[in-house]
C-alpha cells in the first residue's frame, strides 16, 4: 500500500496544510502538522463554540443584588479598559454625595440598571430590567435628594440594603427630574406629556401638555420653583412649580433638544440639540444669552461645574469644555463613540462619562479627573463583556470555576488559567477591541 | 465519487474549497493537487499519504457532495408585492440610478396598489403560505406617495392572509410619518451612507444641504423603538479612505444590526458604470476592513455578490416570486426598473396592469429573461467557484448595453469572486484552520436574498 501512495512529483513540494491568521499586513499562512490539524479541525469549531458559550457569570435576575465578589479583584479598573454594559450607556446618574453611580442601558442586548461604588468602582447592584420599564436616553433614573432612594422606572430602591421598597403603578416615562426639595418628580414620556408626581403621596399632581413631540430632557432649578422641558421638535418650555403653570415657550432649535442643564445658581439653562447647537438661556424668561458654535454633532449631555464657570458637553465626537460666560472652547477630549451622558462630582473634581456602543459592541463608562480631564479608569462589569466579542477568557481559579471574559488586550491576572492561548501573567496579545487602526485585526485569541 | 473541488490561489498558497460541502481550508500546491486528483477519481483514499489522509478523514473530505441547489420554478406565483411608488424624491443623491426627483412626477395609484395586493395575497394563500409581503420600493422615495402608502398598507391588512409590510426608504420623514411607520410597518431598510461627511456629500437635499442629521434622527427613533431595520449603504471611491470609517460611524452611532453595502462606480445620475480592475480591488480591500469593523461591533456587513453561506441557483428572488409594478402600470422583474428610461427596461418589462385592473403577463418575454439568467449561469459561470453563491449575479448590474447590444460584463464578477474568497479565508481563520459550513458570528438571513 505504501508503494501506491501519492508521491510528490519531481519539483513538487510535500503537501502542507496551513493555519490562517490575519494582521494589519494581511493574511498569514503558518504551516502546521497534518496530525495536529486533523485533531483540531475536527474539534476546532467545538473549541470555538465552547469559547462562545462557556458560562460566564451572568447577572442575577431581578431584583436580587449581584454579589460584588464576581469581579476578580485582580482586575484593576484604573488601568484595564473594560465594559460596564453590553450596549450604549443611556444614563449615568450620581447620588447627591457622589458616592454612588447608577447607570443603565436600554438595548436588546442589555436592559439593566447597575449601581457602582465610585470610590473603588466596584459593582454593587445589577437589576435586569425584564419588564423594560427603563427607557432610552437619558432615562428615568434619579436619586432622591437625601440619597436614600433610587427611583428607576416604576421601582423605588432602598440604597441602604439594595432592596426594592415598592413598585409604583403608572410611574414611568423616558425622562425623570426630581426637585431638589424632594417633593416633586417630573416624568416625561414619548407622548409629549409630563406627569408631575407628588413624591410624598406618590400620586400624579398634574399632567403638563403642550409639547409637540417626545420629551427630550427635563431639569428643575435648585430652588425647586421652575421646571424646564425640551422636546423632539426643538421646543423648550418653562413651567412654574409646584403648580405646573406654563410660563414661557420658545422654539429653541430646528432639531430635537436632547440635553438640558441648569447652572448652580439657577439663573441659566443650557440646551443641546441634535443639530449640534448649544445655547445658553436666562431661566427667568427663556431669553437667549449665548449661542455656542459646536461642530461635534448631536449633543447628548450637558452639565455645569460646581461654580458655574464651566459647561461640559457630550456629543457624537467627544467631550467639550466651554468657559462661561463667554462660551469659549477650552478643551476637547475626542472619541469615536458618542458621549451619551456626563455627570460631575459634587465638588467638580472628577467626572464620569457614559458612551455609546463602540467597536466591540460595548458600553463604556469612563472616569476623569478635573479640571485637567485626565483618564481615571473604567467601570467594569465582567459579565458585560460578551464572550463572542472578547479576546480573553480565563478562569480565576485553577478548578476552572467562574470563567470570566475580558476584552482583547486586557491583562490576564496572575495565577489564573487562560482557557484560550493567552499566557497567564502577561497581557493578551489579541488585537481588536483597542485597535484604533481599523481593519486588519481579529479578535479571536491567537 | 461526486465532488467539486476548487483550488483558489491566495498569495503563495491555495484555498481549497468545496462549495457544495461548504468545506474550505488552506494548503500548498501539492495538497491542492491531491484534492483535485481525489475529486477527479485519479487518487483513492488509500493512495493518499497517511498524514494527509488522517487530516482529510478528520474533515470528512472523502464524502460526496450533496446535490446542487434546485433551480427556481418558472411558474408565476408571486408571494411578494413590490410597489415602485413614485419617481418623486426629497433627495438628490449624486449616484441615483433613477435620476429621481427631477423628472415629471408619476405616482402609483391606490387602485393599482390594491390590484397588486389582491393578486399576491390570493397567490400566497393558494400556495398555503403563512403570509404575503408588501414592499414599498424605489425609483424615488416611497414616502413621497404617502397617502397611497398608508391606504395600501391598511388595505393589505384587510386580507385573510397576514401581510408583512416593509419599505426601502431614504429616512427623510416628518415626525408624523415616523410615528406612522413605527406603528404600521414590519420592517424598513434605510439608505444611509455613514459619516456626515459622506452622507452629506452623496445624499443631498434638494436645496443642496446635507441630509445626515435628518436621517440620523430617523435611525435613532428606530433604535429607540427597537424597530426591525437595516441600513443599505452606497459606497463610492476612494474606498479605503471612506468605507471603513463610514461603517465604523454607523456601528458607533446606531443600533443597526444589518448593514449592506453596494459600490457605485458612477458619479453621474441616471447611469450605472463599470469599475476598473484597480477600483474593484480597492473596493474589496475596503470592504474587508469594514467587514471586520462591523463584525467586532457585532454587526453584519454584507455585499450582495459575495455570500458563501448561501447555496442557490438564483441571485435574486424578484424575477421569480415578486409581482413588481411601477407607477407606469408595468410589471417588471427588477426593483430598479422604475420606468422605460432604464437601459434594461426592454428585457425586464414582462406585462402590465390596465386601467380596468386586468393583469396581462407576457409569458414569452418573462421566459426569455429567465432563460437569459440561467444561460449565463451555465455558460459564463460554469467554472466559477462562486457560482452557487452569487448565482449569476444581479443581472441589471452585470449587464451593459454596448452599441445597442446586451453584453455580460465582468467587473462585478471580479469583485464577487475576490470578496467570496476573502470571506472564505476569514471563515477558515475563525474555524481554526477549517471551515466546515458553520455559521460564523451571525450570518445574514433570508432577508438578504429577498432583497436581491
Amino acid at each position: 500500500m505504501t508503494d501506491e501512495t501519492h508521491k510528490p512529483e519531481h519539483g513538487e513540494d510535500e503537501p502542507q496544510v496551513y493555519a490562517v491568521n490575519k494582521s494589519s499586513q494581511g493574511w498569514h499562512f503558518n504551516r502546521r502538522s497534518f496530525l495536529k490539524a486533523a485533531g483540531t479541525s475536527a474539534a476546532g469549531m467545538v473549541a470555538l463554540s465552547a469559547c462562545s458559550t462557556t458560562p460566564v457569570p451572568t447577572p442575577t435576575t431581578s431584583p436580587i443584588p449581584r454579589p460584588t465578589n464576581t469581579s476578580p479583584p485582580t482586575v484593576d479598573p484604573a488601568t484595564t479598559e473594560g465594559v460596564a454594559h453590553k450596549a450604549t450607556i443611556n444614563a449615568t446618574v450620581l447620588s447627591p454625595d457622589g458616592k454612588l453611580l447608577a447607570s443603565h442601558c436600554s438595548d436588546s442586548r442589555d436592559r439593566s440598571l447597575k449601581v457602582w461604588n465610585t470610590a473603588d468602582k466596584q459593582l454593587l447592584l445589577v437589576w435586569e430590567d425584564e419588564a423594560e420599564s427603563l427607557r432610552a436616553s437619558p432615562g428615568p433614573v434619579v436619586f432622591t435628594p437625601d440619597g436614600n432612594v433610587l427611583i428607576a422606572g416604576a421601582h423605588r430602591w432602598s440604597l441602604s440594603n439594595f432592596t426594592v421598597i415598592d413598585v409604583i403603578p403608572n410611574l414611568g416615562g423616558s425622562e425623570y427630574a426630581i426637585s431638589p426639595d424632594g417633593t416633586l418628580l417630573a416624568a416625561g414620556n414619548d407622548n409629549a406629556l409630563i406627569n408631575l408626581w407628588d413624591l410624598n403621596a406618590m400620586t400624579v399632581r398634574k399632567i403638563l401638555s403642550g409639547h409637540r413631540e417626545y420629551i427630550g430632557d427635563l431639569v428643575i432649578t435648585p430652588d425647586s420653583s421652575r421646571l424646564i422641558s425640551s422636546d423632539g421638535a426643538g421646543q423648550i418650555r418653562l413651567w412654574s412649580l409646584p403648580d405646573g403653570e406654563l410660563l414661557a415657550e420658545i422654539e429653541a432649535d430646528t432639531m430635537s433638544v436632547s440635553a438640558l442643564a441648569i447652572s448652580p445658581d439657577g439663573l441659566y439653562c443650557a440646551s443641546g440639540a441634535g443639530s449640534g447647537n448649544i445655547k445658553l438661556w436666562r431661566v427667568a424668561d427663556l431669553t437667549l444669552i449665548r449661542d455656542i458654535a459646536n461642530d461635534g454633532g448631536w449633543v447628548h449631555a450637558l452639565t455645569f461645574n460646581a461654580d458655574g464657570t464651566l459647561l461640559v458637553s457630550g456629543d457624537n465626537g467627544g467631550i467639550r469644555f466651554w468657559t462661561l460666560p463667554d462660551g469659549g472652547l477650552s478643551n476637547t477630549v475626542g472619541f469615536r463613540s458618542a458621549v451619551q451622558s456626563l455627570v460631575l462630582s459634587p465638588d467638580s473634581s472628577w467626572m464620569i462619562s457614559g458612551h455609546a456602543s463602540t467597536v466591540g459592541g460595548t458600553g463604556i463608562i469612563r472616569q476623569w479627573t478635573l479640571p485637567d480631564a485626565q483618564p481615571a479608569g473604567y467601570y467594569i462589569d465582567i459579565a458585560a463583556n460578551d464572550p463572542a466579542f472578547a479576546g480573553v477568557q480565563y478562569s480565576p481559579n485553577d478548578n476552572g470555576a467562574g470563567v470570566v471574559t475580558l476584552p482583547c488586550g486586557s491583562p490576564i491576572p496572575t495565577g489564573s488559567t487562560c482557557i484560550c492561548n493567552c499566557v497567564a501573567g502577561s497581557s493578551c496579545t489579541c488585537v481588536g477591541h483597542r485597535s484604533s487602526g481599523g481593519g486588519g485585526h481579529y479578535w479571536y485569541p491567537n | 465519487m461526486s465532488m467539486y473541488v476548487y483550488t483558489i490561489p491566495i498569495q503563495d498558497q491555495y484555498l481549497i474549497y468545496r462549495p457544495l460541502r461548504k468545506l474550505a481550508f488552506v494548503g500548498n500546491r501539492a495538497l491542492g493537487t491531491i484534492c483535485q486528483n481525489i475529486a477527479a477519481g485519479k487518487l483513492t483514499r488509500e493512495q493518499v499519504p497517511d498524514s494527509v489522509r488522517a487530516f482529510l478523514d478528520g474533515i470528512d473530505f472523502f464524502a460526496d457532495d450533496p446535490p446542487p441547489p434546485t433551480p427556481p420554478d418558472h411558474a408565476f406565483r408571486p408571494t411578494s408585492a413590490v410597489l415602485l411608488m413614485t419617481n418623486r424624491c426629497n433627495l438628490r443623491c449624486t449616484y441615483c440610478y433613477a435620476n429621481a426627483g427631477v423628472l415629471a412626477p408619476v405616482d402609483l395609484s391606490l387602485e393599482l396598489a390594491q390590484t397588486v395586493i389582491d393578486q399576491v395575497a390570493a397567490s400566497a394563500q393558494a400556495q398555503g403560505g403563512s403570509y404575503f409581503e408588501l414592499c414599498f420600493h424605489g425609483g424615488g422615495e416611497p414616502t413621497q406617495n404617502w397617502q397611497v402608502m398608508q391606504q395600501a398598507t391598511a388595505y393589505a391588512r384587510t386580507k385573510l392572509i397576514p401581510a408583512k409590510v416593509v419599505m426601502v426608504s431614504n429616512g427623510i420623514w416628518s415626525p408624523a410619518q415616523r410615528e406612522w411607520v413605527l406603528t404600521h410597518m414590519d420592517g424598513v431598510t434605510i439608505s444611509f451612507d455613514g459619516r456626515p461627511s459622506t452622507q452629506d456629500a452623496q445624499r443631498i437635499l434638494p436645496n443642496g444641504a446635507g441630509s445626515s442629521a435628518l436621517v440620523l434622527e430617523t435611525i435613532h427613533a428606530l433604535d429607540e423603538a427597537h424597530f426591525d431595520y437595516g441600513i443599505r449603504m452606497t459606497a463610492t471611491a476612494p474606498w479605503r479612505e471612506t468605507l471603513p470609517a463610514d461603517v465604523r460611524f454607523i456601528c458607533e452611532n446606531t443600533g443597526c444590526k444589518s448593514l449592506q453595502v453596494e459600490p457605485a462606480f458612477n458619479t453621474v445620475r441616471g447611469t450605472h458604470r463599470e469599475s476598473s480592475e484597480e477600483q474593484s480591488q480597492a473596493f474589496v480591500d475596503a470592504f474587508m476592513e469594514a467587514f471586520e469593523i462591523a463584525a467586532r461591533a457585532g454587526r453584519q456587513l454584507t455585499y450582495s455578490g459575495a455570500r458563501p453561506w448561501l447555496l442557490t441557483m438564483s441571485f435574486c428572488t424578484a424575477p421569480y416570486n415578486a409581482l413588481i409594478v411601477n407607477a407606469n402600470r408595468e410589471l417588471v422583474t427588477c426593483y430598479e426598473i422604475a420606468s422605460d428610461a432604464h437601459a434594461l427596461a426592454n428585457i425586464s418589462t414582462i406585462g402590465a396592469i390596465d386601467a380596468a385592473g386586468e393583469l396581462t403577463l407576457d409569458s414569452t418575454r418573462r421566459e426569455s429573461l429567465l432563460n437569459r439568467l440561467e444561460t449565463k449561469q451555465t455558460d459564463h459561470c460554469a467554472d466559477c467557484f462562486a457560482r452557487y453563491h452569487c448565482a449569476g449575479d444581479c443581472y441589471t448590474r452585470s449587464t451593459s448595453v454596448i452599441d445597442g447590444e446586451l453584453q455580460v460584463t465582468s467587473a462585478r464578477c471580479q469583485i464577487n469572486r475576490a470578496l467570496t474568497a476573502q470571506l472564505l479565508l476569514w471563515y477558515v481563520m475563525a474555524g481554526d484552520g477549517v471551515w466546515n459550513g458553520q455559521t460564523i458570528l451571525t450570518m445574514p438571513t433570508s432577508q438578504l436574498s429577498a432583497m436581491y
